[in-house]
């Protein structure tokens, strides 16, 4: 049995719909981005509670807090090192902090720890 | 950044975040990664915001693209171990059919190079047309043409193989 192109476009389709069917957006999205864009370069972190951090983000920061460095940070959670540098810059923009350390201060005041 | 411009933002994200998700997750094999992708793409949209972007959604495909082109290339240069989806979505809500659905999705789009990857994910299942693909992608129509018509065949011989595999539809 073979099945045509027309077939395997249709099958797909399906398929992604129903692999998709349950995938929702996170509902502060809007919030989170908003913390990191619009309201980038005001500075403070006085955005309360998890700043609006995402998992992979507090994991990130938990070792960064832990004094590791991106290199061993990235052999930790299996991702390239780069990845690391986006998420921390990702999370420097939302809480409007410049460095590790700060960072670190952060992660203690918060409870990421 | 005016409060009107926020709100019109948060309105934006809140009317669009399921259906990009989706969208993102059909870029990347991974769940957590498709947030992240998504996340990201949010943030540059949110910082050229103010600037009163006609078409929003357009942009951010852009950018999902750019972001899964960047990705592919970095792990191209260092594998990475493929990250089994750790399956649960964000609210818990999952079921063991899209889960499932999921795992055979990620198989039969894995064997794509990522332009033939990207090309199907926007013409067959996002419905967009050839030139809006080619609008989205930064390349020409026929680019889309080709890169369509090699991606569906890898598709349907792996959806041939997993037919012949278990030996039904």
């Amino acid at each position: 049995m073979s099945i045509s192109l027309e077939e395997a476009a249709r099958d797909l389709r399906a398929l992604a719909a129903t692999a998709t069917a349950t995938v929702r957006a996170r509902p502060d999205l809007a919030r989170v981005a908003q913390l990191g864009g619009l309201e980038a370069g005001r500075s403070g972190g006085g955005t309360g509670g998890s700043g609006g951090l995402t998992a992979r983000e507090r994991e990130v920061l938990r070792l960064v807090a832990a004094g590791r460095t991106n290199r061993e940070i990235a052999a930790e959670l299996v991702i390239s090192e780069h990845t690391v540098a986006r998420h921390l810059q990702n999370m420097f923009l939302k809480l409007g902090l410049s460095s590790r350390a700060a960072a670190t201060a952060w992660a203690y005041e918060h409870g990421v720890i | 950044v005016t409060p009107a411009q926020e709100q019109a933002f948060t309105e934006f994200v809140r009317a669009n975040g399921d259906a990009l998700l989706r969208y993102a997750r059909l870029l990347v094999p991974d769940n957590a990664e498709a947030e992240d992708l998504l996340q990201t793409a949010l943030l540059r949209l949110a910082r050229h915001w103010p600037r009163d972007l006609s078409a929003p959604t357009a942009y951010l495909r852009a950018a999902l693209v750019n972001l899964a082109r960047d990705r592919a290339r970095r792990r191209h240069l260092v594998p990475v171990p493929a990250e089994p989806d750790a399956g649960a979505t964000a609210d818990g809500s999952d079921h063991a059919e899209a889960i499932a659905a999921r795992a055979r999705l990620d198989a039969i789009l894995g064997t794509l190079p990522i332009r033939q990857r990207i090309t199907v994910v926007l013409r067959v299942i996002e419905g967009l047309s050839e030139a809006e693909t080619a609008e989205v992608m930064g390349c020409a129509a026929g680019t889309v043409k080709s890169n369509l018509a090699r991606g569906l065949e890898k598709v349907r011989a792996a959806i041939q193989a997993t037919f012949e595999e278990t030996g039904s539809r």
